[in-house]
C-alpha cells in the first residue's frame, strides 16, 4: 500500500511540476497571470514492527467453506501480549486491543500462550501460495522474562 | 534491522520442526536513545547473547530460513550481532 501511495504521490508531483510554470500574458492589458500549484503530501509511517510475537489464545474460528490450504489446521483468535502480559498480567476474557486470527497446526488450546509469526513468512510452511497472514510457530512451555531494574 | 535488548528466554516443546534445537529469546526493541519501544518480540539466537545484552535483530525471514536450513520455516527474527557500544544509546 505505501508503495502505491508513493507512486501516486510522485505522479501528482510531476503533474504539479508541469502546472507550476504556467504563465498567461495578454498583450492588450499587459497583465501577467502566474499560477503556482503547490501540493504537499505528508506520509506518516507509524512504527509497525509486528513479526514474531507472543499471544494468548482467546477463541477459535470454524469455517465450513474455506480455502483448500486451510485443511488440516485450525484458526485461533489470539490476543497479542503487551508488556504488562510479559510481566505476568493475565489476558482478560474480552481484551481491549485488537486480536489476530492465527493458523495453527500444533494444537494450541484455549488459554495457551503461543508464539506466532506475521507477514510473508507466515505463508512459508505451505506448499505454494497461501492466504495466511499469521502462523502459530510454537506453544510456550516456559517463559523466563526478567527485564532490567 | 533493529536494536533490541535480550530480556528473557523461551522454552517450547511443541513447535515448528525448523525451530527445534534453536535458542529462542525474548527481545525488547529499543529506540535511538536506548529506551524501550513497544512490546517484546521473539527472535532466534545463533550467537548465544546474554541476558540484558543489546543486540541487532534482522527481521528478514530469508536469513533465518538459511540459518535453520529449512526453506519452509515460518521464523523471521534473527539475532545477527551483539552490540559492544552504541554511542547514541544512553545506558
Amino acid at each position: 500500500m505505501p508503495r502505491l501511495r508513493r507512486g501516486s504521490e510522485s505522479e501528482r508531483e510531476s503533474e504539479s511540476a508541469r502546472l507550476a510554470p504556467l504563465e498567461t500574458s495578454t498583450s492588450t492589458s499587459t497583465t501577467t497571470l502566474t499560477f503556482t500549484v503547490t501540493l504537499t503530501f505528508t506520509v506518516t509511517v507509524p512504527f509497525t514492527f509486528t513479526p514474531m510475537r507472543l499471544g494468548t489464545v482467546i477463541g477459535r474460528v470454524t469455517l465450513t467453506q474455506k480455502e483448500p490450504v486451510y485443511t488440516g489446521g485450525r484458526l485461533l483468535i489470539v490476543q497479542p501480549w503487551t508488556r504488562a502480559q510479559f510481566a505476568g498480567a493475565k489476558v482478560p476474557p474480552l481484551p481491549k486491543g485488537s486480536s489476530v486470527i492465527v493458523y495453527d497446526e500444533l494444537g494450541a488450546g484455549l488459554g495457551s500462550a503461543i508464539g506466532f509469526t506475521e507477514g510473508a513468512e507466515a505463508a512459508q510452511p505451505f506448499p505454494g501460495d497461501a492466504p495466511v497472514d499469521a502462523y502459530c510457530a510454537c506453544i510456550v512451555d516456559q517463559l523466563a522474562y526478567t527485564p532490567p531494574r | 534491522m533493529i536494536l533490541a535488548r535480550i530480556d528473557g528466554t523461551l522454552v517450547a516443546s511443541a513447535c515448528h520442526p525448523s525451530m527445534a534445537g534453536t535458542r529462542t529469546v525474548v527481545c525488547q526493541p529499543l529506540d535511538g536513545d536506548g529506551r524501550d519501544e513497544g512490546a517484546p518480540v521473539l527472535a532466534v539466537d545463533p550467537l548465544g547473547a546474554g541476558l540484558h545484552q543489546r543486540v541487532i535483530l534482522s527481521t528478514d525471514g530469508s536469513a533465518t530460513r538459511e540459518f535453520v536450513k529449512d526453506p519452509k520455516s515460518p521464523l523471521r527474527n534473527l539475532i545477527i550481532g551483539v552490540v559492544d557500544a552504541a554511542p547514541s544509546a544512553r545506558e
